[in-house]
């Protein structure tokens, strides 16, 4: 004989659609912590690769391109190699850096009113190594820029820091709301089903026994919800996958890696404070003498 | 006068005053001991219901002290209600079944509530549901039932638990002649096998036809009446 419930909560019409009301908050908090999960990555990431280099970007020159293109090549190898704290200098092709923007071939006209690029590894470099080589890229050609990735990537970093805490924030105040739902439902149910807690009182429960049942029954609205937030989790998995590709690299951002945990970890957590609230909320209302 | 400890219900000078004017009961003392039976009768509004009530802790007496298995009612706190109740049984005029609970499912509950696994209760259910000749509708629910067979359910599920106290209330109030015959027949059957009764009706006749003192209720005082003499209350005759 299957077991079941003393109070007959599942059948209230004030909680029909909670498991979908709770499911579709778990989705929301679920893919804020996804989001700021990823960006925390991304931003890790940023910190390995980027942080650690400088480009130097040396405009193309007005006269005889070629040689005071060389002799700037050559000079700047020089000022590098002057300062023993900075790695080798790596030119950056300009034809593969354009070709993910451009859809034809260039030619070496088109390359020529380009900027040349250099990648320069300044992990060991201290502020002072920098602007000593910068004063002196600065003799070579006045134009010339230079770029330190490290300061980009502290922007970026704060950026996603910044997302980190409002995905916190957006998963706090869905866990409070889903706790207030649940709270109220309760009370509501509570006074719905008055003549079968009264029975049940009668016949010897305690408040801690009826305090349960609710809390059985939001176990299972919240089981219910992990479902349904699982599912659109999938969809969200599969759409991005399928037109993510082509958009910002949203399945890059969305792998399941996090995805997954992400929602499991978000549901159970509402799952237990939901659970949790309906206890509490039944158990404090029934000392009070409902 | 025997004394609180060896008394399942005392009534000390209890009064009872409702929305601070209409006065209900004042002043009745009684003493209930273990095995005995009583009806309350009275005409309707005498306040059978309320004293019952008063006994289950349903309601606090405005005056005076109840005792309850020795206990002081005033010194019992809400987590103290539950001990106190699954000492008694309640049986109530409309019968009170969870109606989306099964005939056995009900029968069960105050040995569920009490912590019992629900395959060994549902059992115990079922052992006395045949008891009481119902096994053949143990799976059904409430709304299916007759008033008489619902009402034998509630008795059923009001001495699950193996009450010393148990309480009445018009339980032949809702059911035809035959039926309210069968359910004081299985009365008589559980004070014979020890327990305490106090039946609320208004049918004073079961009082002469099963021989049981009555305790009858008029302007808020109560009347003992009959054959009964363990005990006495100042409003004895």
């Amino acid at each position: 004989m299957t077991r079941k419930r003393d109070l007959p909560l599942g059948q209230d019409p004030s909680g029909r659609y909670l498991p979908w009301v709770i499911g579709l908050m778990s989705f929301i908090a679920s893919v804020a912590i996804t989001a700021g999960l990823s960006l925390t990555k991304l931003s890790e990431s940023w910190t390995r690769d980027l942080g650690a280099y400088i480009t130097i970007e040396v405009p193309p020159l007005a006269n005889d391109q070629e040689t005071s293109a060389a002799e700037a090549e050559f000079k700047i190898r020089e000022a590098v190699q002057s300062i023993p704290q900075f790695g080798s200098l790596k030119v950056l092709s300009t034809e593969t850096l354009l070709s993910n923007f451009v859809d034809y071939d260039l030619t070496e006209n088109d390359t020529k009113i380009l900027p040349k690029l250099y990648e320069l590894k300044a992990s060991n470099a201290s502020r002072g190594d920098i602007q000593s080589l910068k004063d002196q890229l600065y003799k070579i050609a006045p134009n010339i820029q230079v770029t330190e990735h490290q300061q980009t990537k502290n922007s970026m970093a704060l950026i996603a820091r910044s997302i980190q805490f409002i995905s916190i924030g957006v998963v706090l105040i869905i866990i409070l709301g889903a706790i207030s739902i649940i709270a109220f439902t309760a009370q509501t149910s509570l006074i719905i089903h008055r003549n079968v807690i009264e029975i049940l009182y009668l016949v010897g429960a305690t408040p801690a026994y009826i305090a349960r049942q609710f809390q059985s029954h939001a176990s299972s609205v919240g089981f219910q919800s992990l479902v349904i937030n699982s599912i659109m989790g999938i969809l969200l998995w599969g759409a991005a996958h399928y037109f993510g590709s082509k958009l910002l690299f949203i399945d890059h951002l969305l792998s399941f890696k996090i995805m997954g945990p992400s929602f499991l970890v978000t549901s159970l957590m509402i799952l237990f404070f939901i659970s949790i609230s309906a206890r509490m909320t039944v158990k404090v209302a029934l000392r009070s003498g409902l | 006068m025997s004394t609180q400890s060896s008394n399942i219900v005392s009534l000390k000078n209890i009064g009872l005053t409702y929305k601070g004017t209409t006065r209900l009961f004042s002043n009745i003392t009684l003493d209930i001991q273990e095995k005995d039976f009583y009806f309350l009768t009275g005409l309707s509004g005498a306040g059978k219901s309320s004293l019952l009530k008063l006994m289950y802790m349903g309601i606090a007496p405005t005056e005076g002290n109840l005792f309850l298995f020795g206990e002081d009612t005033k010194n019992l706190t809400i987590q103290d209600l539950p001990r106190i109740r699954r000492k008694m049984g309640i049986v109530f005029q409309d019968f009170r079944l969870l109606p989306h609970l099964t005939a056995v499912e009900n029968v069960s509950l105050p040995l569920r509530v009490r912590g019992t696994d629900a395959r060994k209760a549902n059992q115990q259910a079922q052992d006395l549901l045949a008891w009481v000749g119902l096994e053949h509708v143990m799976n059904q629910y409430p709304h299916t039932l007759s008033g008489g067979q619902q009402q034998r359910v509630a008795i059923t599920r009001s001495i699950m638990g193996r009450p010393t106290l148990l309480l009445a209330d018009e339980p032949t109030g809702n059911v035809d002649e035959e039926a309210a015959q069968k359910i004081m027949h299985l009365f008589e059957e559980l004070h014979r096998s020890g327990t305490t009764i106090i039946l609320a009706t208004h049918n004073r006749s079961f009082a002469k036809e099963f021989q049981h003192p009555e305790l009858f209720l008029k302007k808020g005082q109560a009347f003992l009446l009959g054959k009964k003499n363990k005990q006495r209350g100042p409003h004895d005759t």
